[in-house]
């Protein structure tokens, strides 16, 4: 039973966050900044989401293109890619 | 929202999604035999169709202000995804979605598999990685397709579009019988993008209170911007050595949608 509780959680965790969680903590922070700021305030609000997809948007792709690029191989992954290696082989 | 860009949306959506749907089921019925591939597609659409029943009423009955405050998160969370998934591929950063690469990998699991036989099904692998393939490529298209028609108070309209796509591919995938390799995914996941991104932006905005500047024709702005910040960053990311990254197989399981 849990784990079937925790397996709808997570497929729903990961349908609706996705890959960056940024995105769905930016939404969620503009539309309750918006709500806010038009609540209290008599400023015009509409350009609080706008700004945040420009600083989202950016930032999410920064955060997903440094994990699609390959990483230089550092000692430890090169022994470890060695190991790995000699192992296949046998 | 004009009806043609509702339309466009939820038809480009669907579109996109369906292609990639056709391809699962292609490799299960023609590896496994297509009496269960079709069951698990039909299980599928009927579990779409129940979501898209209960969704849709219950969406309805919200005010407009909640509804668009709701909506406009939603649309604006997958839009940014949709969007961010699209600009690395068109940089070369991503692997371009690969039809015939996923049917290999499904073809090749599918040919591994036993034979296990449950009542009413014949094929239980075949029936589940067809019923896999449609309700996860499906469902956030459905939710799309609902919410943007709830929002304009015209789901019929959505729901027609989202029936003219699959219908387009299905017919394409009788026709060709193999991946529709030839679909320009990532453009259309582009355009889709950043027209959710856009209806979210404007729709969250309003629901949260905010009155746009020009009102309605202010997503005559909105969606140009998104385009250019969009066509923008992709520039910006595009190194000129770069080549598009080679698609790799795509695992069965836990394959993330879109």
């Amino acid at each position: 039973m849990t784990r079937r509780l925790t397996a709808f959680v997570t497929f729903w965790y990961e349908f609706i966050v996705g890959d960056d969680w940024l995105v769905a903590v930016g939404v969620a922070c503009a539309l309750a900044l918006t709500c806010v700021l038009h609540v209290t305030t008599t400023v015009p609000v509409w350009w609080v989401l706008p700004a945040t997809v420009l600083i989202v948007l950016p930032t999410s792709l920064w955060r997903m293109a440094s994990r699609q690029l390959p990483k230089p191989p550092t000692d430890a992954t090169s022994a470890r890619t060695v190991v790995s290696v000699l192992r296949i082989r046998e | 929202m004009s009806s043609g860009a509702l339309f466009l949306a939820v038809f480009l959506a669907c579109a996109v999604e369906g292609v990639e749907a056709l391809a699962i089921v292609l490799a299960a019925g023609t590896s496994r035999g297509w009496h269960s591939a079709i069951s698990g597609v039909v299980a599928g659409v009927v579990v779409l169709s129940a979501v898209i029943a209960v969704l849709g009423p219950a969406l309805a009955v919200l005010p407009l202000a909640t509804l668009r405050l709701f909506v406009g998160g939603l649309l604006l969370t997958f839009g940014l995804q949709w969007l961010c998934k699209a600009i690395l591929r068109a940089a070369g950063l991503k692997a371009q979605h690969d039809e015939v690469a996923v049917f290999a990998t499904e073809v090749a699991a599918a040919e591994a598999a036993a034979v296990i036989r449950r009542p009413l099904v014949g094929d239980w692998y075949a029936f589940t990685l067809s019923f896999k393939g449609v309700v996860l490529e499906g469902l956030e298209v459905a939710l799309v397709a609902v919410t943007l028609g709830a929002n304009q108070r015209n789901i019929p309209l959505a729901a027609l579009a989202a029936m003219t796509a699959v219908l387009v591919v299905t017919i394409a995938g009788v026709l060709v019988r193999a991946p529709l390799t030839r679909v320009p995914e990532n453009t259309m996941k582009f355009i889709v993008g950043i027209m959710l991104t856009s209806f979210g932006v404007y729709w969250g905005a309003e629901g949260a209170g905010a009155q746009w500047p020009g009102e309605d024709s202010a997503l005559l702005v909105i969606v140009p911007g998104v385009a250019l910040v969009a066509l923008a960053l992709t520039a910006l990311l595009r190194r000129p050595e770069a080549r598009p990254v080679a698609a790799a197989p795509v695992p069965t399981e836990n394959k993330v949608a879109s």
